[in-house]
C-alpha cells in the first residue's frame, strides 16, 4: 500500500475527538504528524480529498424528506439548468447523467427538507426559475443502505 | 431547540474542520468556541447518532474508482430481499425503495473501470425478481455539498 494510501484509509472511518487527531493517526502508521499533514495538504490540492468534515444522518438532523428528482432537459439548456439547481441550498447534489431508451431523464438533483411541502415548494421554485416542467420526484420510501465507500 | 453554540459547532464541522495539528480548535477559532466546547459538542452529536461520522470526504474518481447510479424494477414480492442481496456488495454505499417505475435505486463503484461497474450491474440484474435495470452514469457534476443546517 503507498503512504497515500494508508493516509486515505485512516481518514475513510472516524477521525479520533480528541485535541491532535491527526498526530494520534500518524503515530499509527509510523509517521510524523508533520508528514501526515503534508501528504494531507498535498491530496487536497489535487482534489482527491474534497474535504474533512462531520457527515450528519439528515432524518436525525431534522430533515425527514427527501426526494431525488430527474429531470427531461433539452441537452442545450443542461448547464443553466444545472447551474441554477446547484445554486439552492436545499439540493444538495445536481449531476447530468446518461439518458437510456424509455428513459429521458439527464439531470438529476437530491433535494432535502423537513417534510415534504418544502420539497415540493423547492421543485416547484425549479420549474419557475427553469421552465422546465417534465420531472420525476423520485420519493425514498425505504433506506437499505447508506454508509461512506471503503476504498483500501 | 437547539442551542447557538451545538449549532455554530455542528454547521462549521459540516463544512469544513481544518487539516492542521489543532483541527478542533482552529475550527472553533473560526466561530469563537473553545476547542473544548467543540470536542463536547461533536462527541455528544455522535453519541446520539446525529453526525454519522467525522472523517474525510474523497473525490472518488481520484482515487481511481468508477461509479454509477442504477435504477430497477424488482418484482415487489422480491424487492427487499433483491435490495439486500446488492447491499451486501461493499461498493455499493447507497440503497433506496423509491416510488415509480424504477422502485430499487443504488449507487455503485468499483476500483478500476467503468467495465467492471458494468459487470457488477450486469451481476445484479441477474438475480430473480429483477425485470429491469439501467445504469447512469454522470456525464457532468455540477454540485456534491451535504449541509444540513441544524
Amino acid at each position: 500500500m503507498t503512504l497515500e494510501e494508508s493516509v486515505v484509509r485512516a481518514l475513510q472511518g472516524d477521525i479520533p475527538l480528541e485535541p491532535a487527531p491527526f498526530k494520534k493517526i500518524a503515530a499509527g502508521l509510523g509517521l510524523s504528524e508533520e508528514k501526515f499533514l503534508g501528504v494531507l495538504a498535498e491530496l487536497k490540492r489535487r482534489g482527491v480529498l474534497r474535504s474533512i468534515r462531520a457527515i450528519v444522518r439528515h432524518k436525525r438532523a431534522g430533515y425527514s424528506a427527501n426526494a431525488m428528482v430527474a429531470w427531461k432537459v433539452p441537452e442545450g439548456r443542461a448547464v443553466s439548468f444545472g447551474k441554477t439547481a446547484a445554486a439552492s441550498p436545499a439540493i444538495s447534489h445536481c449531476y447530468q447523467r446518461l439518458t437510456r431508451p424509455g428513459w429521458p431523464y439527464n439531470l438529476y438533483t437530491m433535494v432535502h427538507g423537513r417534510s415534504r411541502a418544502e420539497i415540493s415548494k423547492v421543485v416547484a421554485g425549479l420549474v419557475k426559475k427553469t421552465g422546465v416542467k417534465d420531472y420525476l420526484a423520485l420519493e425514498s420510501l425505504r433506506e437499505f443502505k447508506k454508509t461512506s465507500m471503503v476504498y483500501f | 431547540m437547539v442551542k447557538g453554540v451545538e449549532k455554530l459547532v455542528l454547521d462549521a464541522a459540516q463544512a469544513d474542520i481544518p487539516a492542521v495539528s489543532r483541527p478542533f480548535a482552529a475550527l472553533g477559532a473560526s466561530i469563537g468556541v473553545s476547542e473544548a466546547e467543540v470536542l463536547k459538542v461533536l462527541k455528544a452529536y455522535k453519541r446520539k447518532g446525529v453526525i454519522r461520522r467525522i472523517g474525510g470526504s474523497f473525490e472518488t474518481r481520484k482515487l481511481g474508482f468508477s461509479s454509477t447510479l442504477a435504477g430497477m424494477r424488482v418484482k415487489p414480492a422480491r424487492l427487499a430481499a433483491v435490495a439486500k442481496e446488492i447491499s451486501k456488495f461493499p461498493g455499493v454505499t447507497h440503497c433506496y425503495e423509491r416510488a415509480g417505475e424504477m422502485n430499487l435505486w443504488f449507487t455503485v463503484g468499483v476500483h478500476g473501470t467503468m467495465a467492471g461497474v458494468d459487470k457488477k450491474i450486469a451481476s445484479f440484474r441477474r438475480l430473480p425478481g429483477v425485470e429491469k435495470c439501467c445504469s447512469f452514469p454522470v456525464k457532468r457534476m455540477f454540485k456534491i455539498k451535504t449541509m444540513f443546517p441544524i
